[in-house]
């Protein structure tokens, strides 16, 4: 005998004969209640599906055949009859599945144009799986624990990783549909909140009715099917960026595999230290970046990731165009956390002025130690000139009419 | 299948019929009862919840041995990551973790030392050769339970195998 039929036939013998397992009363009777606890959840679930099952066998039997058709008849009577006597949907109606819903499914833009960066999110509970349009990665969140789970190929090898997001990081990296639900939250409980009716559009072939409301740097716009007053199409604007919340599902069956915190078979975990925390809040207050995590940022692009060379362009908009190229490049120059994280802390600050305030970026063309060509400027709240940082990397203030055109 | 429709006597009947194999299944990847009494009961529940959702392929033993299979990996992992002390991953499982109070596996020497032989195994490999040689799985089978090619089964297969060669043969001989 071939001395691996040997040992097959060893562990067989071992496995099939000398191991006696059996389940214990007690593991029969926890077994049988938790799974016939799932059973009776979800009986109720879909207790309201079960009926046309009913129904229609119902319908096949002659003798029930002419009262149920009368049914049907007044039951669609009822049906259309409610619809005309309660149709006025308020805004209350409409934000009752953002706040309730359990699982949400939902594809959100931010930007416009094609810088326009689109997301699809699965939200289970504290939970969600987020996928981007321009990577090949996705993102499982667990915003109770603050942690979050990338998955990423790349050129086949498939790699996971843990990334902590506590702080200030939670809040800019967490869900869209957690700022919608404060936002509706506050203005529910808001007495005196300015709630506008915007009438009714079509949208997708839908009728749907429209609110907005203003909040302090932010508005929202919510439009909501006619019929159902489930929402359809969200609105956010914050400062000069827009964001549009589309093909939204509420309360759709998913499986709690999909927002799993475990690494799927087949990826290999690499550990990341790097600590995303300083993603800044939506109203930045809590964000200690500062001009010279800028300057340094700057540094970095150009000294080590661009050869000596300032970047086309920052910001956003290039971050949410370039970041998957960029984010591999910075990857294979195998740089420092610390160098990272400095990196991302500097644009950062970016973020403090760059939805609202006055800033702009002209580093295209030019060279790492350029002492005569600015760079990139902004104006500081209150100020009446502007910082101005020069290729050499220096910082100075500047007039207005001394910026670059 | 009659369970498809949530009757709760067909899913009693279901878990009579597989419960025994599918514990011992998840002792045998896992080396812990307790952690597979856990597995058994979160994968019946998870198959309870599927109800009206699943779409069999093959039949429902197979279906329940991936349920398992799957599970335990998870529960393998969650116990990996909390492990805060690196002590020696070499080391088996103590023997306790092995008999339940109740005393329902009936584990005798040789099954101990095949038991600490399989944990020591990484578990991909350990996972193979369970599947392989105790349930009688095909590489093909097995090469989607990991998301790998069915050559890469063989090879885990190969490497695990004659691991536990040399460690059954200085054990037993």
């Amino acid at each position: 005998m071939k001395p691996s039929k040997d040992i097959e036939k060893r562990i067989r013998d071992i496995y099939t004969h000398r191991l006696q397992v059996k389940a214990s009363e007690n593991l029969d009777q926890r077994v049988m209640a938790n799974s016939q606890n799932a059973l009776d959840d979800l009986q109720k679930k879909n207790s309201a599906h079960t009926q046309p099952n009913i129904w229609r066998i119902a319908m096949h039997s002659k003798i029930t055949k002419l009262a149920a058709a009368a049914a049907v008849i007044a039951l669609a009577a009822i049906i259309g009859i409610s619809q005309f006597a309660g149709g006025t949907v308020t805004f209350a109606d409409v934000i009752k599945p953002i706040l309730n819903a359990h699982t949400v499914v939902l594809d959100y833009v931010i930007g416009e144009g094609p810088n326009a960066l689109e997301m699809h999110d699965i939200v289970i509970g504290s939970r969600v799986r987020r996928t981007l349009s321009n990577m090949d990665m996705i993102m499982i969140l667990d915003l109770e624990d603050a942690r979050m789970l990338t998955l990423v190929s790349i050129g086949g090898t498939k790699i996971a990783s843990y990334i902590d997001i506590q702080g200030t990081g939670l809040e800019g990296t967490g869900s869209v549909l957690d700022f919608v639900r404060n936002f509706v939250s506050r203005v529910k409980d808001n007495p005196g909140a300015d709630i506008q009716d915007l009438g009714e559009k079509e949208i997708n072939g839908q009728k749907a009715v429209g609110f907005y409301v203003k909040g302090f740097n932010d508005g929202l716009t919510i439009w909501a099917n006619k019929k159902t007053s489930l929402p359809i199409r969200i609105e956010i604007t914050e400062g000069k960026t827009s964001t549009v919340i589309k093909n939204i599902e509420f309360d759709v069956p998913l499986e709690e595999s999909l927002v799993s915190m475990e690494v799927p078979a087949g990826f290999t975990m690499k550990d990341n230290a790097i600590r995303i925390t300083e993603v800044p809040a939506p109203d930045h207050s809590q964000s200690n970046a500062t001009e010279e995590d800028l300057v340094e940022s700057l540094r970095i692009w150009a000294e080590i990731i661009l050869d000596g060379a300032f970047p086309d362009a920052i910001g956003t908009d290039y971050f949410i165009k370039q970041g998957a190229p960029l984010g591999y490049k910075i990857a294979s120059l195998r740089l420092p956390h610390s160098e990272i994280e400095q990196f991302l802390k500097g644009m950062i600050f970016l973020q403090k002025f760059e939805f609202g305030g006055k800033w702009g970026y002209a580093g295209k063309g030019v060279k790492l130690g350029d002492a005569d060509k600015i760079i990139f400027w902004y104006q500081p709240q209150g100020s009446n000139t502007y910082r101005a940082i020069y290729g050499d990397l220096r910082v100075a203030e500047v007039a207005e009419e001394d910026l670059p055109k | 299948m009659r369970f498809n429709r949530g009757d709760k006597d067909s899913l009693r009947r279901i878990y009579e019929k597989y419960k025994d194999d599918l514990l011992k299944l998840a002792l045998a990847l896992l080396g812990d009862m307790a952690l597979a009494e856990d597995v058994l009961n979160d994968s019946f529940v998870g198959f309870t919840k599927s109800v009206g959702q699943i779409h069999l392929r093959g039949n429902l033993k197979s279906f329940l041995t991936t349920c398992v299979v799957n599970h335990a990996r998870n529960v393998y992992r969650a116990r990996e990551r909390k492990k805060t002390v690196p002590l020696d991953d070499s080391l088996p499982p103590p023997v306790s973790d092995i008999n339940s109070p109740e005393q329902s596996v009936i584990f005798d020497e040789e099954c101990q030392i095949l038991n600490n032989a399989l944990a020591q195994l990484p578990y991909e490999q350990r996972e193979i050769v369970i599947l392989h040689c105790c349930q009688d799985l095909k590489f093909r089978q097995i090469a989607p339970l990991q998301d790998i090619s069915v050559n890469t089964v063989k090879s885990r297969y190969r490497y695990g195998l004659d691991k536990l060669r040399t460690l059954l043969n200085s054990e037993l001989d």
